[in-house]
C-alpha cells in the first residue's frame, strides 16, 4: 500500500503518526517527514515548565513533553526522516521532498496528515515604521537563539505584544541578565495567560503597558530605542503620549499564522478566520485523504489540545488509508453571537458518537452560557463563569442529535 | 499588611487580597478553595519551577548542532532564590551523553532539590 505520510515532526505530527499505528496501519506503511534536524518541533526551544498538565497531570518542560511522544514513535518503530523539506503536495496526494539523506523523492500517499505548525507574524506584517537596524526579532526566534544556540539577542529589550511567547521571553531574558524595559500591548487586554503575566512579568517588576504600541524604531546599524505611544479606543496612536524608550532589542510577539503553503498548493480550502484548513470532524480537509491538525489547523494555547486533536486526525487518516472513501452527508457549523470561529467547519452525519467543537470567543464575558443548536433546536447549554479570547473553548455534541446546521453562541446571563 | 495577587488557578483571574497581620493569613476575593490556597502560598512562601540551560561540553551524538542542554529544578524553589540559582547554572557544563532526568547538579540551593536534564543528548 502507499504510505500514510505525516508532514511535520512536532507535537501534532508525532501524536498523529503514533495514533495511525494504533488505529491499525503498519508502521512500515507510515513515513513522518521533519524539516528540522531533530524531532520535537517548537517544543525543543520551549524550555519552560507548564506543558502536559491536562494529559499527564504534571508540569513538564517542552523538551520533556516532546520526548514522551518521540518515545512513542520509537516504540512503534515508525520510520521518519529529519532534514526533510516537503516541496510540493497536490490533491491526488502526490508529494515531493528533499533531504540530504534521501535526495529528491517523489511519493504517492494513501493519506496525508498536515502537521506543519505555525509561523510568527513579523514586523512587515504589522507595518511598524522606522529604520531597519539589527536587533529586531520575533519572540520565537529570540527564544531559539537563547535556549538552543547560546546567543543573547541583546542587553536591553522592549517587547511588543503580550502573547505567551513574548511573556515567556521577558522572563527568560531577565534571568539571563538582560533588562526588559516593558511589554507593550495594542489591545486593552493581555494576549497571554494570566499565569504568565504573574510569573513572567510581575515576578520581575516588568511593566505591561496595555493599549500601547511601538510607533517608531530608532537606530541605524543597531536598534537604539523605540517610540511607544498609547492608543485610543480605535487602536490609533495618541501623538501626545509618545515617549522614547532606549533599548538595543525589540522582540515581537504579535500573533501566529498557521503554515499552510502545502495545503493551499493541494487546493485545500482555507478558513480566513483561523488561517487553517476547512475540516470535518475527522480533521479531513476539503481535499479527500488530506487531514490537518495542530497549529497548522488552528493556533492552540495548550500543547495538550494539539496532541488530542492530532491523535484524532491520525486515527482518521489511518481509517481512510485502510478503507478509503465513503459517502458523506455534511452539515455546516456556524459561529453565533460572540463566537469568532468553530473547528470543525462541517459535520458528517453519517458518522457516529460525539463531535468535539473547538471555538474561540470574540471578547471576555463573565457569567454566560455556551449554547449549541442544531437549526432552531437547542442541543446543549453549558454554564460558564468566564470565557476569554485567549483561551480556546470546547464542547461535545452527539451526532445522532444533529439534523440541521449547528451553531455555537455565547449568551450572557441576565 | 495586605498583599494583592491575580489568581492564576483558572482563567477567571480573581483579585486576591491576603492579609498577613494576624496569626493566620486571611484571604479575600477568592471564589474557590484552590484560589484561597494559592493566595496563602503566594503571600507566605511563593515557589517557582526554575528552568534554564547549561552549556554542552563537547558534541552530542544525538544532536550535533545543539549547544545547550535544557535543565529544570525537580522541585519548585522559593521565588526569592531564582537569581541565586541562575548564578550557579551559568558556571555549569555537561559532557554528553546525558539522559533526560539525569541529575546535573545535586542539592541545588536546597538539600533534596536537584537540577535535572530535560532532554537526551
Amino acid at each position: 500500500m502507499d504510505k500514510l505520510i505525516v508532514i511535520g515532526g512536532g507535537p501534532a505530527g508525532l501524536a498523529a503518526a503514533a495514533s495511525a499505528v494504533d488505529a491499525g496501519v503498519s508502521p512500515e506503511d507510515i513515513l513522518l517527514l521533519e524539516r528540522d534536524d531533530s524531532l520535537g518541533g517548537i517544543l525543543n526551544q520551549c524550555i519552560h515548565a507548564g506543558f502536559g498538565l491536562h494529559i499527564f497531570s504534571e508540569e513538564l518542560t517542552g523538551p520533556e513533553y516532546a520526548s514522551r511522544y518521540i518515545d512513542r514513535l520509537h516504540e512503534r518503530e515508525i520510520p521518519y526522516v529529519t532534514d526533510a523539506m516537503v516541496l510540493s503536495l497536490n490533491a491526488d496526494r502526490e508529494l515531493t521532498y528533499v533531504s540530504p539523506k534521501d535526495g529528491f523523492i517523489r511519493l504517492k500517499a494513501s493519506a496525508v496528515v498536515i502537521a506543519t505548525g505555525c509561523r510568527e507574524r513579523t514586523r512587515g506584517q504589522i507595518m511598524i515604521p522606522g529604520t531597519r537596524p539589527a536587533g529586531i526579532f520575533t519572540a520565537g526566534s529570540a527564544q531559539r537563539f537563547v535556549n538552543m544556540e547560546n546567543k543573547m539577542p541583546g542587553k536591553r529589550a522592549v517587547i511588543l505584544g503580550s502573547g505567551d511567547i513574548g511573556l515567556i521571553m521577558a522572563r527568560r531574558l531577565t534571568l539571563e541578565g538582560a533588562k526588559v524595559e516593558c511589554v507593550a500591548e495594542l489591545m486593552n487586554y493581555c494576549g497571554g495567560l494570566a499565569r504568565n503575566v504573574a510569573q513572567c512579568l510581575n515576578d520581575f517588576d516588568i511593566p505591561l503597558l496595555l493599549s500601547h504600541t511601538v510607533t517608531d524604531i530608532l537606530g541605524k546599524s543597531r536598534v537604539e530605542g523605540v517610540k511607544i505611544s498609547q492608543v485610543d479606543e480605535n487602536r490609533r496612536p495618541i501623538p501626545a503620549t509618545e515617549k522614547i524608550v532606549p533599548c538595543d532589542t525589540l522582540l515581537l510577539s504579535v500573533g501566529l499564522i498557521p503554515e499552510n503553503e502545502l495545503a493551499r498548493e493541494a487546493g485545500v480550502v482555507i478558513d480566513p478566520v483561523t488561517g487553517g484548513a476547512v475540516v470535518d470532524q475527522y480533521n479531513q480537509t476539503t481535499a479527500e485523504g488530506i487531514f490537518a491538525c495542530g497549529n497548522a489547523l488552528q493556533v492552540h494555547d495548550l500543547v495538550d489540545n494539539v496532541t488530542l486533536e492530532a491523535e484524532a486526525a491520525g486515527a482518521a487518516a489511518a481509517r481512510y488509508a485502510l478503507s478509503g472513501t465513503k459517502t458523506v452527508n455534511y452539515v455546516a457549523t456556524t459561529p453565533g453571537d460572540n463566537v469568532r470561529y468553530i473547528v470543525p467547519h462541517k459535520i458528517d452525519l453519517g458518522g457516529s458518537g460525539d463531535v468535539k467543537l473547538s471555538f474561540r470567543v470574540t471578547s471576555t464575558i463573565r457569567g454566560c452560557d455556551t449554547v449549541i443548536k442544531s437549526g432552531s433546536k437547542e442541543l446543549r447549554r453549558i454554564r460558564k463563569r468566564v470565557v476569554t479570547p485567549g483561551e480556546m473553548e470546547s464542547a461535545t455534541v452527539k451526532i445522532s442529535d444533529i439534523d440541521a446546521p449547528v451553531s455555537v453562541s455565547i449568551e450572557e446571563r441576565a | 499588611m495586605e498583599q494583592i495577587f491575580t489568581c492564576t488557578v483558572c482563567p477567571f483571574g480573581c483579585e486576591l487580597h491576603v492579609d498577613l497581620s494576624g496569626d493566620e493569613p486571611v484571604v479575600t476575593g477568592h471564589a474557590c478553595a484552590r484560589g484561597k490556597k494559592y493566595g496563602v502560598a503566594e503571600a507566605t512562601n511563593p515557589v517557582r519551577t526554575v528552568t534554564s540551560t547549561v552549556l554542552i561540553d563537547g558534541i552530542s551524538e544525538l544532536h550535533p548542532n545543539l549547544k545547550l542542554l535544557p535543565v529544570k529544578v525537580d522541585k519548585p524553589i522559593p521565588k526569592a532564590m531564582m537569581f541565586d540559582g541562575m548564578r550557579i547554572i551559568k558556571t555549569l557544563k555537561v559532557a554528553p551523553p546525558v539522559k533526560a532526568g539525569d541529575i546535573v547538579y545535586k542539592d541545588f540551593l536546597i538539600p533534596g532539590v536537584n537540577l535535572v536534564a530535560g532532554r537526551n543528548i
